[in-house]
């Protein structure tokens, strides 16, 4: 019996470290795949502007946070890399009527 | 072309402190109007509120009208005078702020719409004079969250910062571009109210006046969720 439950035991955790260990690997891929990107935007007038720009940034897919600064005349944005790319952003943000510059990439 | 854009083009060639520099800062008022997404959302609150009034004692939305439009204008021009504050203005918290109070006014107008027309008169009196100082003040608070970016630009490519009487003046000149499209439709608004004489019409503009400043105090609510 007492061999039974050794055995169990063993077997539990032979499975459980790699498990983790192949979780943990996904989150620093995830981790190292999130990028910020800083886009001037041009044509800003408003808060109403500011909250359409974020409101449909956010809605999109791969973008986890958004800050618009009416002051700079630009958005800072997180995304992840490989469920979109800073084209994307800047597509997007063009298609509400606004001119984008260059994105440049930021260490957060 | 952007607003930005045109600034930067036109402020750079016009020598500053000029009628044309001036002549340009107006311009610009008229055009922030035309493209901020808040001018069509607050014409028809503003025709609104005019119609509302006009309807309840002549000519009472002219003023109305007049109020909103100096509410915008002052405000513009004591922001140009302190202009390097201005950037506190359009911090994103700030925006909630000014949202959610925009909101609220605009759904307190509305509630005036609909129960206006079923006050006695003696209340209505009550309610005449805080009309047109709260049409002032919307006009105030609605230009600080809408018309600071394009001043703050204006004011920083003309390098008016270092002279609070230029300053001054093209906030001046901005003001009254940005308050003019605001003042015509209220205006405009007026004269349509005036001639519904019969009182059937009367109820019909007080109702749509109505719905439209809830309409419009939802998209402020909304502007405010977006930012939160």
């Amino acid at each position: 019996m007492n061999k039974l439950i050794t055995f169990g035991l063993f077997f539990t955790l032979s499975l459980a470290i790699p498990l983790t260990n192949l979780h943990a690997q996904q989150s620093s891929a995830s981790i190292s795949n999130v990028k910020t990107v800083i886009l001037p935007i041009e044509g800003m007038t408003c808060v109403s502007c500011v909250s359409g720009i974020k409101k449909s940034l956010k809605n999109m897919l791969g973008v986890t946070s958004v800050a618009v600064d009416l002051k700079g005349r630009n958005a800072k944005v997180t995304y992840i890399d490989g469920l979109t790319s800073p084209e994307a952003i800047s597509k997007k943000i063009s298609e509400l009527g606004y001119k984008v510059g260059k994105p440049v990439e930021t260490s957060k | 072309m952007t607003v930005d854009s045109f600034l930067q083009a036109a402020v750079s060639t016009v020598p500053q402190g000029t009628v044309w520099s001036y002549g340009i800062a107006l311009v610009a008022g008229i055009m922030a109007s035309a493209v901020c997404p808040c001018t069509l959302p607050m014409g028809l609150g503003m025709a609104s509120v005019v119609g509302s009034y006009e309807t309840q004692k002549r000519r009472s939305g002219m003023a109305v009208a007049l109020a909103f439009f100096f509410g915008i204008v002052i405000n513009l021009t004591v922001l140009g005078t302190i202009a390097g504050k201005l950037g506190e203005l359009l911090t994103e918290a700030f925006g909630q702020y000014w949202a959610i109070g925009m909101a609220l006014i605009s759904f307190a107008a509305a509630a005036f719409a609909f129960l206006g027309p079923r006050l006695k008169t003696p209340q209505l009196e009550n309610f005449r004079r805080p009309g047109v100082i709260g049409s002032f003040i919307y006009g105030f608070i609605f230009s600080l969250g809408t018309s600071v970016a394009p001043l703050f630009l204006l004011l920083t490519v003309a390098a008016a910062q270092r002279s609070v009487e230029t300053g001054f003046i093209i906030a001046v000149f901005f003001g009254i571009g940005r308050g003019v499209p605001f003042l015509l439709i209220g205006l405009f608004a007026g004269l349509i109210t005036k001639f519904a004489e019969l009182s059937v019409w009367r109820r019909t503009i007080q109702a749509l006046s109505g719905v439209s400043l809830l309409i419009v105090g939802g998209y402020y609510f909304n502007v405010y969720l977006s930012l939160t």
